[in-house]
């Protein structure tokens, strides 16, 4: 059984040999340090690994990989080759779509800079310098890159290109003013996502168009929950944001055959039927300690039409927990996700910069250890 | 037209977050003869006070109390310029910043907003502020209350270093501290030296409205 045999089985509810497991893609992958740790922890050298620009690591050493049983590999677009990332004082860094962040303690912080706090009517959005369409280089060389990753077998997966639709608007616009936005400027709110959206067809059109042929998983991320609630209510996520959603998720099930996985923070379980109505066949994190959002009963009442990914809660389990917890924890995780299929273990997000490698690789271990089906 | 009328008009368009609807019912209310004050405590107050209890009951979101914020800043603009002669009552002046290492302002903004809004002058220092700046700010504008906000849980450990720095300069008895942000409980704010923390912009409000009355007592 190959790795991409495996996970084509999870995707089609099938039970495998064992439970898939990933690692990677910026929002399952690992803060630079606790990689750093965690290199050294296990003697290996570094070899020219990628940070991403909120510094989380964008490759891995295929020897860590290895050791944890990772199923999948990632082909990542690349930058137009004539792009030069602009920086500023104080180390800030502004990327393609003009949203500048900073580092702030461990994380990189999306800062105050709204370019498009000011603009009053909508066809000022497109004054507003967007990522180049036309640009060059994005996929140079990633079509051989996935080729052979699908010959060798691995289950090969795209990474986010960055944030999602709403977070961008607000990374423009301001968090006050865009929420302010959808409840009195429809139109301006609408336009600003539609034009987001727009870019991110272009961008996947070039993206896919390049790997579509040979990944199993197309990943695209968007916060709108909190631990606790959704940013926003439900009406208001069906109203602007979901037709945007299913636009981008349209587009790429039209270009690939690969399954839409998507990674929603914190508490959605209100909008999980209507993910599911626009084409999302992979949710990730599935934050288990935020509200609403228990394994067991998103199985039961998903599990049918969803592969979940993540589960494995880094909020107390992973950063406080003992190396006992941490294995009791992804037992409970499995023992919820993997029955019938239809998981991929992962943690519910990054590993976070504080921790230590031991907890890691007991993560990993205990993965192997209750991850084989029959998983009871 | 009826005072009541006019007042419950008011209110519910605070409820529906119709900030048009709002700013309209604030007038006719004043153009009817309704004392400011009264369009204030009975009006938006009050339907502030049933965004905030449906927001318990999980009925409504986050983004609704940002906008509920801003319904009230339109309507409490439209009342100033009618304050004749009348001055508003100030509960107490509340000095709010997010700790050092962390810039996270979500809650910490939809506070400032409500709480100005019910009666308090707010000074809000900002994101990324240092225990220094805390207390040069402190020392300079006297409050009655300091509030520290921090969304990571690795920051929220500089709240103790705030609330030590107060204690060394001696200010620290003359001041109520509230810790808030998504990981701070009570217990974790009582430990750090807080009088009281909460993770939720509503209850944080409730808790000084409260320590002000037992001052006025």
């Amino acid at each position: 059984l190959t790795p991409r045999d495996r996970v084509l089985a999870a995707f089609d509810h099938r039970e495998p040999d064992r439970v898939p497991v990933d690692m990677g893609g910026s929002v399952a992958s690992i803060e630079r340090p606790a990689y750093v740790n965690l290199k050294k922890y296990l003697g290996l050298l570094w070899r020219g690994e990628k940070v991403d620009g909120i510094g989380i690591m964008e490759t891995l050493d295929d020897e860590i990989l290895r050791m944890f049983n990772v199923d999948f590999r990632r082909v990542i677009m690349k930058p137009p080759k004539n792009w030069i990332e602009k920086r500023y004082a104080d180390g800030i860094r502004e990327n393609e779509w003009g949203v500048r962040f900073k580092q702030i303690g461990y994380y990189w912080e999306w800062i105050w800079y709204t370019p498009l706090g000011d603009i009053e009517d909508k066809d000022q959005i497109e004054d507003h310098t967007w990522p180049d369409l036309g640009a060059l280089g994005r996929v140079e060389g990633l079509e051989k890159e996935a080729r052979d990753l699908e010959s060798a077998g691995w289950a090969v997966s795209t990474a986010p290109i960055f944030g999602g639709i709403f977070e961008i608007a607000w990374w423009l616009r301001g968090f006050n003013k865009f929420i302010v936005d959808l409840y009195t400027r429809p139109e301006l709110a609408s336009a600003l996502m539609e034009k987001i959206t727009d870019t991110y067809i272009g961008l996947y059109d070039q993206y896919l168009g390049a790997v579509g042929d040979h990944v199993q998983m197309v990943m695209f991320t968007d916060d709108l929950g909190a631990q606790t609630q959704m940013l926003v209510p439900p009406s208001l996520y069906r109203k602007y944001l979901k037709p945007c959603h299913k636009r981008l998720f349209d587009f790429i099930h039209s270009k690939t055959d690969a399954r839409v996985f998507l990674h929603c923070c914190g508490s959605i379980d209100p909008v999980i039927n209507d993910l599911i109505e626009i084409g999302v066949d992979v949710l990730n994190p599935v934050q288990p300690l935020a509200a609403g959002m228990e394994s067991e009963v998103l199985k039961r009442n998903y599990g049918d039409r969803l592969t979940f990914h993540g589960g494995v809660d880094i909020q107390r389990a992973l950063a406080l927990g003992t190396i006992q917890e941490i294995d009791y924890e992804v037992r409970r995780r499995m023992k919820a996700f993997a029955p019938g299929g239809g998981y991929i273990f992962a943690p519910a997000h990054n590993i976070q910069p504080e921790i230590p490698a031991e907890k890691i690789v007991a993560l990993y271990k205990a993965a192997e250890k209750y991850g084989c089906y029959p998983v009871t | 037209v009826e005072r009541a009328t006019l007042l419950e008009e008011v209110q519910s368009c605070v409820v529906d977050l119709n900030m048009e609807g709002a700013v309209a019912a604030v007038q006719h209310a004043l153009d009817n003869g309704v004392p400011s004050r009264e369009i204030l405590k009975e009006g938006l107050s009050r339907g502030l006070e049933k965004v905030g209890t449906k927001f318990e009951a999980g009925e409504c979101y986050i983004s609704d109390l940002i906008m509920v914020g801003e319904v009230m800043k339109a309507s409490v603009a439209v009342l100033r310029s009618h304050w004749k002669g009348e001055v508003a009552e100030i509960l107490g002046t509340i000095v709010l910043g997010t700790v050092e290492g962390d810039i996270h302002d979500i809650g910490k903004s939809v506070f400032a907003t409500l709480a100005e809004n019910a009666g308090f002058n707010v000074i809000d220092v900002g994101v990324d502020v240092s225990a220094e700046r805390f207390l040069e700010v402190v020392k300079g504008r006297g409050p009655n209350i300091l509030g520290l906000s921090a969304l990571v849980t690795t920051t929220m450990t500089r709240m103790n270093e705030v609330i030590e720095t107060m204690e060394r300069a001696g200010l620290r008895r003359k001041l109520r501290v509230i810790a808030g942000g998504a990981p701070i409980t009570d217990d974790y704010a009582k430990q750090v030296g807080a009088d009281a923390g909460v993770n939720d912009a509503i209850k944080g409000l409730e808790i000084c409205k409260g320590w002000m009355k037992r001052v006025d007592a």
